[in-house]
């Protein structure tokens, strides 16, 4: 009869073809296996007998293997998240120390922004010498006794050391990346790279990501938030604090995230597996493809020669379609890559500029790339965002003569006509010198009170000169049929004898009365008009008004709760 | 006064569940101990353990028993297991599993004070890893927050549970698919796990959990 051997983490065990056990052979230790374990040997394991070796077995194993799981990538997340524990911490101490010391040197903690430098000055450093530092004169300091200084200068010190403590811990890092992930060190810089690590758990994790996800790590609450109620994706998650994402312009962020992430991507792939060290290369290509500014000077979206603004009545400033800036770069980007082997200009590089301007991105605004001293035609305000037409259409006029319906500039006729200013004066006159010359151009508002005005006497005694309108049917005596349905309210009369008799609930209670039934009470059923109320008529209604109202006690309100706004009219 | 429950093993006072203290004594999660006629009880909180929740939400049938063997993929630190390891008692047994190593840590301290339970660090979407760690069982209780939760599911029931032992599913509607709506990923799970298995009782955990579902099914 066949038989088979099969390993279990128990021992080995001899079964025969129906998987029954014909002979075990438990082992002192567990036992590493990968055998498929046939069914009839799993219910034999149930036996009482081997529970508490299957119980300690396995403990064991696990303890092991939490022990082998601890690696370098716990590490780095521990200590990147200590790192912000300590900075959150000092600077909680700081605004404490910062408080308390200038009691005693209040000169000198003003002077001195930096939190850490602060701390060290103060816990090595006595008050008259920080006083000479910042040449005050006098001080508004208190003389403090020793014992009131002392818990200070402890505190200074403390805080000191907190400092000390979060350096030291950058600097592991920085030592402990370089070691374990180089590339994604050189190119995301060491917080990023200790927060990207720490965040997905450990390298291997974040290795198997594609560089979309690694583009928007840390931003998984606006992620989700994109994918449930479908608002704009985030750009970018921890890379955001990459000065390469930081210092682009807005419109310029995404992109750069994007490219980041790529880059980052594989270098997390390189460092994973151990290969080469490629970070300069990729950072490399970064700048080029980004085309990255290499100085501060910003350069002219427009090639020379084309440097003036379009005129106004040829707008010509349609911006630049995005495939077309792009189809242009790779040649000069070629260019700059191995200079002397392509002799074709540079469409965007220009040369003689008069600062000397460098490649680089259209500046937003057009303020920003005229030079000192350089004559630039009419309208440079057109390029600001504010000012400027869109497609075609005029721009605004020159001067304020031009702004007339008759000019020939005006898309229709009094395009650029302002309303009239509504009691302010005239603009392009300061409304002071005015004054001076001839007296308000406007009329103040009419104050009652300031001239004295006093409503005549008699008017008080005979009521309001005005009546309320009456409503009949106010909007809580409208008959409810609930909320969802509502019935269509009934035909009524406004008139109290109106000609359909049907309709007058007058004449229906009546007529309930002479068959002799129970007159309605759920007033559900049937509609209260006020004209069946009392008091229900304008005079009487009014009557009711001149009565005092009764006294009710006042209602209490929760803290949350609002009171309700108080009636203005009565 | 703690009088059983209709749920086995179960002891209930009005609204507050509890499970018979297999370590008197111990807390497992700063839960309530209650002594009621020299029997320590501990206080079983539903809104930390979804197994509390579903019974709590009136599932009529939660399949475990004295002396059962429970396989529990996704024992995380142990909060449900506890209970789970009191309601089997002595006899029974417990494979608790997980992929964590940081949960799992605070898990082997609970095996080591309980006699029925041991710890498996492990994937429970690769049953064949494993399989020569543990035996057959009568209780498979999942609750992965995974987007193939219902496959893991099956995969584990298949290998390990015996014919009409129970299978206890928590779906987690949100680590599924966030854009769909809880209802249809419920639904999609019943149809997929309807298929191989006897669907006993489905409960949201509405009050407790939000956008959960519990199976309880029993094996053909």
């Amino acid at each position: 009869m066949p038989k088979a051997i099969v390993k279990h983490l128990l021992g080995e065990f001899i079964v025969d073809q129906a998987g029954k056990i014909v002979k075990e052979t438990l082992a002192d230790a567990p036992l590493e296996s990968q055998d498929p374990i046939p069914s009839p040997l799993l219910t034999a394991l149930k036996a009482q007998k081997y529970r508490a070796i299957l119980r300690d077995f396995n403990l064991d194993i696990v303890k092991q293997k939490i022990k082998a799981s601890v690696c370098v990538d716990n590490f780095i997340g521990q200590a990147i998240n200590s790192m912000a524990d300590l900075e959150r911490s000092a600077n909680q101490v700081s605004r404490r120390l910062r408080e308390w010391y200038a009691l005693y040197n209040p000169e000198f903690t003003v002077s001195l922004q930096d939190n850490e430098k602060f701390a060290e000055l103060v816990a090595t450093r006595s008050k008259e010498a920080l006083l000479a530092d910042v040449k005050a004169r006098g001080t508004m300091g208190a003389d403090l006794k020793k014992e009131d200084l002392d818990p200070i200068l402890d505190l200074a010190a403390l805080l000191h050391s907190l400092f000390a403590q979060k350096n030291a811990l950058h600097e592991y890092l920085e030592r402990a990346l370089s070691k374990h992930a180089p590339n994604l060190k050189a190119i995301a810089g060491t917080a990023i790279a200790a927060k990207l690590i720490e965040h997905t758990g450990s390298l291997k994790k974040l290795m198997l990501l594609p560089a979309s996800t690694l583009q928007i790590l840390g931003a998984e609450k606006a992620l989700f938030r994109h994918l449930t109620t479908g608002a704009r994706p985030p750009k970018f998650g921890y890379i955001m604090h990459h000065p390469f994402v930081a210092q682009a312009p807005r419109e310029e962020k995404g992109r750069r995230a994007r490219q980041l992430a790529d880059k980052l991507a594989m270098a997390v792939k390189m460092d994973y597996f151990k290969g080469e060290f490629i970070a300069d290369r990729l950072k490399k290509e970064l700048e080029e493809k980004t085309h990255l500014p290499r100085s501060k000077k910003q350069a002219p979206a427009f090639p020379a020669g084309k440097h003036e603004a379009p005129s106004a009545n040829a707008p010509s400033s349609k911006p630049t379609p995005m495939y077309q800036k792009r189809e242009s770069i790779p040649a000069w980007v070629q260019q700059d890559r191995a200079p002397g082997t392509s002799s074709a200009p540079a469409p965007f590089r220009r040369t003689g500029s008069p600062s000397g301007e460098m490649r680089g991105f259209a500046p937003r605004k057009r303020e920003e790339r005229i030079d000192a001293g350089q004559k630039v035609p009419y309208p440079h305000r057109v390029f600001n965002r504010q000012f400027a037409r869109q497609d075609g259409k005029p721009f605004p006029p020159r001067s304020k003569d031009e702004r007339t319906e008759a000019s020939p500039k005006a898309p229709f006729p009094g395009a650029y006509k302002r309303p009239a200013p509504f009691n302010r004066p005239q603009q392009g006159f300061r409304s002071s010198e005015r004054e001076v010359q001839d007296g308000p151009r406007y009329r103040k508002p009419f104050d009652r009170a300031q001239q004295g005005f006093q409503r005549p006497a008699e008017r008080e005694q005979d009521g309001p000169r005005y009546r309320k309108p009456i409503k009949r049917f106010e909007q809580e005596e409208r008959p409810s049929y609930g909320r969802a349905r509502r019935a269509p309210a009934p035909e009524r009369s406004f008139s109290r004898g109106g000609s359909n008799r049907e309709e007058r609930p007058a004449f229906r209670s009546r007529e309930r009365e002479e068959r002799g039934a129970e007159p309605r009470k759920n007033s559900f059923s049937r509609p209260v008009f006020n004209s069946q109320r009392k008091n229900s008529s304008p005079a009487q209604r009014f009557q009711k008004r001149q009565e005092p109202a009764e006294e009710r006690e006042p209602r209490a309100y929760s803290r949350e709760r609002k009171p309700p706004m108080k009636r203005w009219r009565k | 006064m703690i009088e059983p429950s209709k749920i086995f093993e179960v002891f209930q006072e009005k609204q507050a569940l509890f499970t018979k203290s297999l370590n008197p004594g111990k807390k497992v999660y700063n839960e309530r101990l209650v002594i009621q006629d020299g029997v320590e009880y501990r206080q079983w909180d539903p809104t930390k353990s979804k197994l509390g929740a579903a019974i709590l939400r009136g599932a009529s049938n939660v399949g475990i028993r004295k002396g059962d063997i429970v396989l529990y993929l996704g024992c995380s630190t142990g909060t449900t297991p506890s209970h789970v390891s009191d309601m089997i008692g002595e006899d029974g047994f417990l494979f608790g599993l997980d992929v964590a190593p940081r949960v799992l840590r605070n898990f082997v301290f609970l095996c080591e004070q309980r006699p029925n339970m041991t710890a498996l660090f492990e994937d429970a979407a690769h049953p064949e890893q494993y399989a020569a760690k543990v035996c057959e069982v009568d209780v498979v209780y999942q609750d992965v927050a995974q987007r193939n939760q219902a496959e893991i599911f099956l995969k584990n029931c298949k290998a390990f549970l015996k014919d009409g032992g129970y299978g206890l599913l928590a779906v987690k509607a949100r680590s599924v698919d966030i854009t769909k709506k809880p209802a249809v990923i419920f639904r999609e799970v019943r149809e997929q796990i309807g298929k191989e298995l006897i669907i006993v009782d489905e409960r949201t955990l509405e009050p407790f959990e939000k956008d959960h579902c519990f199976f309880v099914c029993r094996k053909k």
